[in-house]
């Protein structure tokens, strides 16, 4: 509640001058709003909770506001507006282009259907328990050295045994 | 393609009302970053405190670029396809490639005093904002003070009614809804109409009606009709029906200007302002009658269209007197509660 | 039998009933938003998506690598691998309605489906337009015995966070179990639903660091699923210690807890679902089970 200024010099100027040639001069006390004044003993595994809780709290993950001037408010704005712009037509582009191989596979069918009735069943047949490769990887900026093993073969469940 | 270059620089085509008036802050918006700091911020301290956000100087020429290239594609084809588009194509088009605009979006943000209204993209930002306020203020007004439906049924707004009274000099807008003096409103207002549509040159009509004013024979109260303009033109660049414009023309003057002059102890009078589209069509009629005014039936006689409205509230105050004196206006009259 | 438009003895509430709101002032022809017209608060007014609205969060603030690998290479694939030619709907098993022999059947609610206690949704043919993708992943993490030790809910809930970079919300208890000293109410651990970049994030620390390392997981078992594209399976305690922010200060975390892991997915059948989470890199065990009445092959 109760905070001890010895000068209003800063900390590290007036502690070296207390040794050397000046006296302390008297304390004056400030009032502290909301700071604690009672220490109480809590076990440390009560402690543990605390710290955990404050982890979680709100106040830990709420940034501080931007401030923005009114021309940086719209060259935001306009960064924005482009961006969404660049996704809208590269979605647009995707679309079209999965559209275009979903009518091909369509008209492949139905063509093959008509040439050879028996070469459509099998090509037409459902592939169950259809796996991607394990070794399919999400493409990374840094990939490994060896990039993609292909003389790679699993291990058979003999080989263990 | 950079600043400076591109349709967003090029005046030969488009309007001037395009870009920003004040130079330091144009060229705070056509570059990468602030030459001249943030101009905008009024105080010293806090143009010296600012720092812009990380990153924003090296990203926005490029969403710059982008935005603009498709401003140049749009107006391509407002150019090719100038005869085969509609007017409202035309406008939704002209609204596109100017929304995204930064000088657009900084003068319609921060300078909406000055909007040039002959343009469809700063006609779009005025709407935006009046019917994320007014429009729904003025209805909540009218609805609340029952306006609708003891004048009209109901409105459908279009246009937004500014209205304002030259008392003392005090060029003030009348919020829909305000209680005021006899004073005030003892000179006839004037009004502005401002169309968001691409519509016509149109002829306009006004009607200021008071649905409280006591009808003791009958036990009800009847309608008066306050002032009642007609074949006001208006268009896109001139908005304002106020005293010059009446001088012109004074035949557009059908009923001249009544103050409210309410009674004392009687009700607070709501004056509920209309205002009509007339479809091209000359009102030609001259005499209306003043007192047990029939405004729906003015309106079905004449078929017009209501657009826009407005409402202000009189009550009787010590002033009222002079003003029935400067009007030559009878003596008013007094109510007491009455022991049945 | 009987006419729908006879008026009977339950209909007149229906029939009396005005046609707009009552509340005064009636606003018939324009919407009123109070708070906009308020003159508190005018931050609080902007859009959320404004950069000055203290709701605005930045949502495009790095590369999302797992949802350019799945746009550019799985979606393709997958629409190749889900197409059979000659597709057909599937009706869902709906509810039934009553059959009007008697007064009483009119207004009455419809019958749950026939086996069923809820509606199943329709089988649409796979086209372009519904291919299976990963839209949201949940975890959550109840601890049984919270019941007895109630701050042990916060760990839990700590352990989620550090985990995922979300906030959890927490979980109670529903059920009231005397035998067990369960009782409603009580905070039994946590849970997060991840969605966007944050789900990304979790699937390839979960594909590339976590999985590998787990000694005896072989896989998600092929049986599991709701049969509508949810897939779940769970970590034990001792697997979420090789999540590395769980690793990278092990003597903080003297015990972890196991979190139930659900991947939601847009696909219409378990079966699509776990063709697109193997090509996340997610392996699968176990011999599938194939329900031949959501088929709609021919």
């Amino acid at each position: 509640m109760f905070k001890t200024y010895s000068s209003a010099l800063p900390q590290s100027l007036s502690r070296g001058l207390v040794g050397a040639t000046r006296q302390t001069p008297t304390p004056f006390i400030q009032f502290v709003r909301g700071k604690r004044t009672k220490k109480y003993d809590l076990s440390p595994a009560a402690q543990k909770l605390i710290t955990q809780l404050s982890v979680l709290s709100a106040s830990r993950k709420q940034p501080k506001m931007l401030k923005l001037c009114p021309e940086d408010f719209v060259k935001h704005n306009t960064v924005q507006e482009a961006y969404k712009l660049i996704t809208r037509k590269r979605k647009k582009a995707e679309n079209e282009k999965l559209k275009q191989q979903y009518e091909s596979m369509k008209l492949a069918c139905e063509d093959l259907s008509k040439v050879s009735p028996e070469l459509f069943e099998a090509a037409n047949k459902r592939e169950v328990s259809k796996r991607f490769s394990l070794e399919l990887r999400v493409p990374t900026n840094y990939p490994p050295n060896v990039p993609w093993y292909y003389d790679y073969t699993p291990e058979s469940p003999e080989d263990k045994k | 393609m950079s600043f400076g270059t591109g349709i967003w620089s090029n005046f030969s085509k488009r309007s001037t009302s395009l870009t920003v008036s004040s130079n330091k802050i144009k060229q705070g918006l056509l570059n990468a970053g602030l030459p001249f700091g943030p101009a905008t911020l009024r105080k010293r301290s806090s143009r010296i405190k600012y720092s812009p956000p990380i990153g924003l100087s090296t990203v926005y020429p490029l969403a710059y670029e982008i935005l603009e290239l498709e401003s140049t594609q749009i107006y391509k084809i407002l150019s090719r396809q100038a005869n085969e588009l509609s007017m409202e194509q035309k406008e939704e088009l002209l609204v596109r490639a100017e929304y995204h605009n930064p000088e657009v979006v900084f003068k319609s943000h921060f300078q909406t005093n000055s909007l040039d209204r002959t343009q469809p993209v700063y006609r779009r930002y005025l709407r935006e904002k009046w019917e994320n306020h007014d429009k729904m203020l003025l209805m909540q007004r009218l609805e609340s003070l029952h306006a609708i439906p003891d004048t009209l049924s109901t409105l459908d707004p279009r246009c937004d009614v500014v209205l304002r009274f030259p008392h003392n000099n005090v060029h003030t807008t009348v919020e829909p809804g305000q209680l005021l003096s006899s004073n005030v409103t003892k000179k006839p207002p004037s009004l502005e109409v401002v169309e968001f549509d691409p519509i016509p040159d149109d002829l306009y009509t006004v009607l200021i009606v008071n649905p409280d004013t006591p009808d003791l024979e009958n036990d009800t109260f009847s309608t008066t009709l306050h002032w009642a303009l007609r074949n006001v033109p208006l268009s896109s660049s001139d908005i304002s029906i106020d005293a010059l414009k009446l001088q012109e023309c004074p035949e557009r003057e059908l009923v001249s200007y009544l103050p409210p002059v309410p009674d004392k102890n009687a009700p607070v009078n709501r004056l509920v302002v209309w205002v009509f589209r007339q479809n091209q069509k000359e009102l030609t009629d001259s005499e209306v009658a003043r007192e047990f005014f029939d405004i729906r039936g003015f309106v079905a006689q004449h078929s017009l269209t209501a657009v826009g409205a407005h409402i202000w509230r009189s009550g009787w105050d010590r002033n009222v007197p002079n003003v029935r004196d400067m009007y030559g206006l009878p003596k008013g009259r007094v109510f007491h509660r009455v022991r049945r | 039998m009987f006419n729908r438009a006879i008026r009977n003895f339950s209909s007149s509430p229906t029939a009396h009933k005005v046609g707009c709101s009552i509340v005064k002032p009636v606003h018939h022809r324009v919407k009123i938003d109070k708070t906009k017209l308020s003159p508190k608060y005018p931050e609080l007014k902007l859009s959320p998506n404004d950069i000055r609205s203290p709701k605005f969060v930045p949502r495009y603030t790095h590369q999302d690598r797992v949802q350019e690998y799945y746009e550019n290479t799985l979606k393709p694939d997958l629409l190749l691998i889900n197409y059979v030619h000659g597709q057909k709907t599937v009706p869902g098993n709906k509810r039934r309605q009553w059959d009007l022999t008697s007064p009483y059947h009119i207004n009455r609610p419809p019958r749950v489906p026939r086996g069923e206690r809820v509606p199943t949704p329709d089988i649409k043919p796979r086209t372009y337009k519904n291919i299976p993708g990963l839209t949201k992943i949940t975890l959550s993490c109840f601890v049984k015995e919270a019941k007895l030790n109630s701050s042990l809910a916060i760990p839990a809930t700590l352990q989620l966070q550090q985990i995922t970079g979300v906030k959890p919300t927490p979980i109670y208890a529903k059920t009231n179990v005397p035998t067990w000293k369960l009782r409603p109410g009580m905070k039994m651990g946590a849970k997060v639903a991840l969605e966007g970049r944050e789900m990304s994030q979790f699937l390839s620390t979960l594909t590339e660091l976590v999985l590998p390392r787990i000694r005896e997981f072989k896989g998600i078992s092929n049986r599991s699923g709701d049969r509508f594209g949810t897939i779940s399976f769970g970590l034990e305690p001792e697997s979420i210690k090789f999540f590395p922010e769980i690793e990278a200060n092990q003597d903080l975390w003297p015990r972890t807890f196991g979190i139930d892991v659900q991947f939601h997915t847009s696909s219409q059948v378990d079966m699509d679902a776990r063709i697109l989470l193997s090509g996340l890199g997610i392996p699968f065990t176990g011999t599938e089970r194939i329900p031949k009445d959501l088929l709609n092959d021919h």
